[in-house]
């Protein structure tokens, strides 16, 4: 079965894929070059603070002098990523290689240095605003806010509140992920399920990777979207901002950063602020990074049962995408892992290593701390299972007897096996199987024997 | 002159190989799938019978499941 993976890019290399005018233009920005300067391998890190103050460039032989033999393939990886992401330019003279810092990237850096991060608003004073959530509060709503986008992304029948994105904004999203046909009721896709099973990170980064990726169409400058996106990740959770200090379209995009759950809005007498959620200021975390983990839910004992104490409408569809769910009690799910609703989720796109992954990775911590988390007669059940869906292998092919010479035959089989062709032989009987793509191949050949 | 035939090459365990043998012996003559059993996990058969292979497994395995009522 043909696996679709839904690779969530590291906003990084969403990064450094931008143009490069795009990308000198982010480089004025100083948090932008402070977050490009986390993000970077550690001895990059230290090779761009190395040469934030010279002014020549330096040739690669003596940056290979800085670094012992036992680190040039730590090296080489960091040498690429910068030049990667263009903060290193290469000038190649005759003789040799050298590396400057990009100017623009240097100036900001120093000035960032100099002055320290200022950010281009304040938080508000508390005696305007009437009164902040508590950090509980902003995280169960950001929660909240995520899950009801899901569940809308999936367009099942349980979301209570509609979001604002236009229509057209929704078919982007669902693009990859519900195939509609004619008066069905559109069916969610393999990648679809898969996305799903993602922990909630990496659902995160795909989606604002597919909002950027459209920003264009709604008329928004896509390196103007990420700077505003990387100087929303320096902000402090849990204070308020005064709407009024954002520009036109950076206004425009708060809404649907509401919407998505990164954002909250309030409301106050006079003025309107937004309170950075903790979803975005782990937006410039790379994806390595998940030590913000989320507490599991799910217990999964040997006799195949599985006990979720969640109340999520969102985890209660995910365990019904491969689970029989039997009973549902306020802060508790039963559900049963059968043959029948496995082969349900196999037919649907999703493999055993999903699942499994999904299960260990969910665990509550009751049993997290066991090794293995998820019970092992489980597992190997569900590969087996997944296995037994695949018993046959078909290829087409093509079957070659009646060889006039055991030579011939031999010269054949060789011939397949170069190919990558050869599929079965009967040396003593002088018959074997090749695949069909190969046939036009082995009738040249057998031809060219013949004369 | 070697001789090609063109087809389709299926290889599975001996259980499964064993139930395709028996499913090609209770079809009628013009209908029989396999030319040549290659050895007891390997077969040779028509183009056009993956669909109707994939069935039958399938449905065999169905017979063995119980789905509780809910």
């Amino acid at each position: 079965m043909p696996q679709v993976k839904i690779i969530a890019k590291n906003f990084m290399d969403m990064v450094a894929s931008l143009p490069a005018i795009k990308l000198d233009m982010l480089y004025r920005n100083q948090f932008i070059c402070e977050a490009i300067l986390r993000s970077l391998p550690p001895l990059a890190k230290k090779y761009v603070l190395q040469m934030l103050y010279i002014d020549d460039p330096i040739t690669s032989k003596s940056l290979q002098e800085w670094v012992i033999a036992d680190g040039s393939s730590k090296h080489k990886v960091s040498i690429d990523r910068l030049i990667q992401l263009r903060v290193f330019e290469v000038i190649d003279r005759k003789k040799e290689t050298t590396y400057k810092l990009n100017p623009t990237f240097q100036t900001s850096l120093r000035k960032h240095l100099i002055y320290g991060g200022i950010l281009p608003r304040e938080p508000m004073p508390p005696n305007v605003i009437a009164r902040l959530p508590t950090s509980e509060e902003l995280d169960a709503y950001a929660l909240e806010q995520w899950e009801c986008f899901l569940l809308q992304l999936i367009s099942s029948g349980q979301a209570e509140k509609s979001s604002s994105f236009s229509s057209s904004m929704m078919r982007i999203f669902q693009r990859g992920f519900l195939r509609q046909r004619e008066k069905e009721a559109p069916r969610l896709t393999e990648s679809g399920f898969q996305f799903l099973l993602m922990d909630t990170s990496a659902q995160l980064w795909y989606v604002i990777r597919e909002y950027i990726s459209n920003s264009e169409e709604q008329g928004v400058d896509q390196a103007d979207l990420i700077a505003f996106l990387l100087e929303l990740s320096f902000h402090t959770t849990g204070e308020a901002y005064n709407l009024d200090t954002l520009t036109d379209y950076q206004t425009a995009m708060i809404k649907d950063l509401a919407d998505l759950g990164l954002v909250k809005l309030q409301k106050g007498r006079k003025e309107s602020w937004f309170i950075p959620t903790k979803l975005a200021t782990n937006l410039s975390v790379s994806l390595a990074d998940t030590t913000s983990r989320k507490q599991g839910f799910v217990v999964v004992e040997t006799n195949f049962r599985m006990y979720a104490y969640s109340s999520s409408k969102l985890h209660c569809e995910i365990l019904r995408l491969f689970s029989r769910v039997e009973y549902q009690l306020p802060n508790l799910i039963v559900a049963a892992i059968t043959k029948e609703s496995l082969y349900n989720a196999f037919e649907n796109g999703i493999t055993a290593d999903q699942i499994v992954t999904f299960l260990q990775q969910n665990a509550h911590p009751r049993v997290a701390e066991k090794v293995p988390s998820v019970p092992e007669n489980v597992t190997d059940q569900i590969r087996l299972w997944e296995t037994d869906l695949h018993r046959v292998e078909m290829t087409p092919a093509h079957h070659y007897d009646e060889f006039p010479s055991r030579d011939v035959f031999e010269a054949a089989s060789d011939f397949a096996r170069m190919h990558s062709g050869l599929l079965w032989e009967d040396a003593n009987k002088m018959r074997m199987v090749v695949r069909a793509e190969i046939h036009m191949l082995m009738r040249e050949h057998l031809r060219s024997q013949n004369k | 002159m070697v001789n090609a035939t063109k087809g389709l090459f299926i290889s599975c365990d001996i259980p499964m190989a064993q139930f395709i043998v028996n499913m090609n012996a209770a079809l009628p003559a013009s209908q029989k799938f396999i030319i040549h059993v290659l050895d007891s996990t390997h077969f040779f058969v028509h183009p056009d019978v993956a669909g109707m292979i994939r069935s039958a497994i399938s449905e065999f395995r169905d017979q063995n499941s119980y789905e509780k009522p809910t």
